[in-house]
């Protein structure tokens, strides 16, 4: 029997609304019918078990818009939740202010205090969703951060590498120095206080118990660990930003040595011969007894430490070769000739040999391009590699504040390191069979992009502007949101600064250094 | 909260990349709660025990949403079509990894283990999965995007014109004969 195809097309409409068919034994016989029965089964399928939502979470008690879950954290002053918000279906944390405070705290000076917070823009500060009354209590709710702290972190792992602790350094400063922009102190910086979210953002938390300075300091003087602590407020004087600046010299020395400081010694010297001594000098001026010994700004204290990675102080300087010097001027030398031309800096003879062309892609043809080549808005950029030995190959562009976003590896892309050897590869890759290629996408004056080669896995790159990697199995981000966007795919490590590190490294690798300046349309 | 006007998902899209959070947040909202149930289906048992599905989904669609910024799709298709595309991706990486081997298995093999068979799975039968999903590969990008979003996302036919920026009706007219297309394909692949 041959249906009919008034048959077929009823068959075709039930099949769409997901509804149930009848069909008879004969139907299998049939091919087109039996392949209709399969649609029929499969559009069943997603339906039934789409009604079967994951198991909910017990709701502690509703706050708002909010499903309040379970109570993370219990302070003298607020109490924070983890919470859900079904609307973005994402989770938040949610702090209360608590009913003891409320009768000291007014509500209202707790929602301004939140919207002072929320003035605060910054990818390693934890953003503020918003604050309201509902049920007599006041409450801010933020971005839910899932990571551990700097403190667990360190404790697990032990001692971050000086290149690392440097790298984490300069994201709290110009976390710090947005905090005091916006007027504001933190007030409790340390490890506890410091996320690293799953993906290797890092992020400035309980700002909540930052604020205005004045309500800081009345609210801290008697809960912040004196580890942390100033000389001058161990003192009992008001805090100033050069204190949040002291606190963080402290946990730098935390993260490279695993010790907290002692509170005894406030601002003793931090002697450690595997710290490089550039990075000492800075946690030392951090860490100065005097408040206007240290840093004038967060921003200053960023730069100081951003130039240990350009001195290679990053470096321990026991591991210092005596010949980086000879190829630190050579490279030098070789910058300056090769101004408009692709900088490649051999670094080592046992690097393979690798070619790369940055192609330009338009309409059905592509050329290559050299560095300082002209590229307009919505062009299409890729890079083609060939290497004699399989290579392991990072790509990061640079947005106009230098922030450097990874281009490759990345999870969702087919094409994986290390990149066989012998074979002309497209970056940034594959992805499901087509070629995924590098749009130009804002309009800044110049495009900048970094591409590195090495014979093996660099650490530094690894974890410098991670994906938000389904390659890592730990990765999760559950109510991470927005923020994590940026603040996941990007790295405030200047390109300068990465090159410089990479260099103090010493490792075997190339670098090409693509500067592409915008033509108007 | 006020009813928002229903912003097409490429609007949402082209907000986004122009630093709009709310667009983001909208999308994300739009998508997550679909994708996620999508993915349930998906997951064998033994890899929902190692992964939450739900963070995955997120994961995979907060990193669509970051690549936005630098990468433009070499390609035609709906959104919801290469998140579809991105999260089989992923998720063949985690039913590698929950195998409990580095090397590379392809997901029929992993799929051949009765334990490691999805909800989906075990409904409909892994070899005519298969036959859909080899069918689904020869149709032309855009058929195989409206035929996903009715079928396996059970989006209305005006969700669907959303995404697509056509009609309604142009929609139902373009599933139907989608349908038609991929059951010649199945029922050829049978053959």
């Amino acid at each position: 029997m041959t249906p009919r195809d008034a048959d077929i097309d009823r068959l075709i409409e039930r099949i769409l609304d997901a509804e149930p068919c009848e069909w008879t034994p004969a139907d299998t016989a049939d091919p087109r019918l039996e392949a209709l029965r399969t649609l029929s089964d499969i559009a069943l399928a997603f339906r039934t078990l789409g009604a079967e939502a994951p198991a909910p979470r017990a709701v502690a008690f509703r706050w708002g818009p909010l499903e309040v879950l379970e109570k993370v954290a219990d302070g003298a002053s607020a109490e924070v939740f983890r919470a859900h918000d079904p609307q973005l279906a994402r989770d938040v944390a949610l702090k209360l202010l608590a009913p003891a405070a409320a009768r000291t705290q007014r509500a209202g000076a707790f929602l301004d205090e939140a919207r002072r917070l929320a003035r605060i823009r910054d990818d390693h500060v934890v953003a503020v969703l918003g604050a309201a009354i509902h049920d007599s209590r006041a409450g801010l709710w933020c971005e839910w951060i899932d990571g551990c702290t700097l403190a667990e972190r360190v404790a697990r792992d032990g001692p971050l590498a000086p290149g690392e602790a440097v790298l984490v350094g300069i994201g709290l400063c110009r976390a710090l120095a947005a905090v005091h922009r916006a007027g504001l102190l933190h007030g409790d910086v340390k490890p506890h206080n410091v996320l690293r979210e799953r993906g290797g953002r890092l992020v400035l938390a309980d700002l909540g118990a930052g604020g205005e300075p004045d309500a800081v300091n009345a609210s801290l003087r008697t809960q912040a660990s004196p580890a942390w602590l100033a000389p001058e407020v161990l003192r009992g004087e008001m805090r100033r930003p050069a204190h949040d600046l002291y606190a963080l010299g402290g946990v730098l020395q935390f993260l490279l040595s695993g010790e907290v400081p002692d509170p005894a010694r406030p601002g003793a010297a931090f002697d450690r011969a595997a710290v490089p001594s550039g990075l000492r000098a800075v946690i030392a001026r951090a860490r100065e007894a005097d408040p206007a010994a240290r840093y004038a700004s967060a921003d200053d204290m960023a730069d100081a430490l951003a130039a240990c990675l350009h001195d290679g102080a990053a470096a321990p300087s026991r591991a210092r070769r005596p010949r980086r010097g000879a190829l630190a001027i050579a490279a030098a030398l070789v910058a300056g000739v090769l101004l408009a031309a692709a900088i490649v800096r051999l670094r080592t003879p046992v690097m393979p040999s690798v070619t790369l062309e940055l192609l330009q892609h338009d309409g059905g043809g592509q050329r290559a391009i050299a560095d300082g080549s002209p590229v307009a808005l919505h062009d299409r950029l890729s890079f083609v590699l060939t290497s004699e030995r399989p290579v392991w190959v990072y790509a990061f562009n640079a947005d106009d504040r230098g922030v450097l976003h990874r281009l490759f590896p990345l999870a969702a892309l087919d094409t994986a390191n290390p990149l066989p050897a012998g074979r002309r590869i497209e970056l940034p890759g594959r992805s499901g069979g087509r070629t995924v290629l590098i749009a130009v996408s804002s309009p800044a004056a110049t495009e900048e992009f970094l591409v590195v080669a090495a014979a093996a896995p660099v650490a530094t790159l690894e974890t410098l502007a991670p994906p938000v990697a389904a390659a890592d199995a730990g990765i999760r981000l559950r109510g991470s949101g927005m923020l994590v966007l940026d603040g996941s795919a990007a790295s405030s490590v200047p390109i300068d600064a990465l090159v410089r590190q990479l260099d103090a490294e010493g490792r075997p690798l190339r670098l090409w250094r693509y500067r592409l300046p915008q033509r108007a349309e | 909260m006020d009813a928002a006007p229903a912003d097409t998902t490429q609007e949402l899209l082209y907000r986004i990349r122009a630093g709009d959070a709310h667009a983001r947040e909208r999308l994300l909202a739009r998508y997550l709660p679909v994708l996620t149930r999508w993915a349930h289906g998906r997951l064998p048992a033994h890899s929902r025990d190692l992964t939450d599905t739900d963070d995955l989904v997120q994961a995979t669609l907060l990193r669509a949403l970051t690549r936005l910024d630098a990468f433009e799709y070499a390609g035609s298709g709906c959104f919801l079509g290469y998140l579809r595309h991105l999260l089989l991706n992923v998720m063949r990486n985690e039913i590698r990894r929950s195998s409990g081997h580095g090397t590379r298995v392809e997901l029929a093999d992993a799929l051949s283990d009765e334990s490691a068979r999805s909800p989906l799975e075990a409904a409909v039968g892994v070899e005519r999965l298969r036959r859909y999903e080899r069918a689904l590969a020869t149709l032309p990008q855009r058929s195989q995007a409206l035929l996903v979003m009715r079928i396996e996302f059970g989006l209305d036919y005006a969700d669907i014109a959303d995404e697509t920026a056509l009609s309604a009706d142009a929609v139902r007219m373009a599933i139907r004969r989608a349908v038609a297309e991929l059951s010649k394909a199945m029922s050829d692949d049978a053959a």
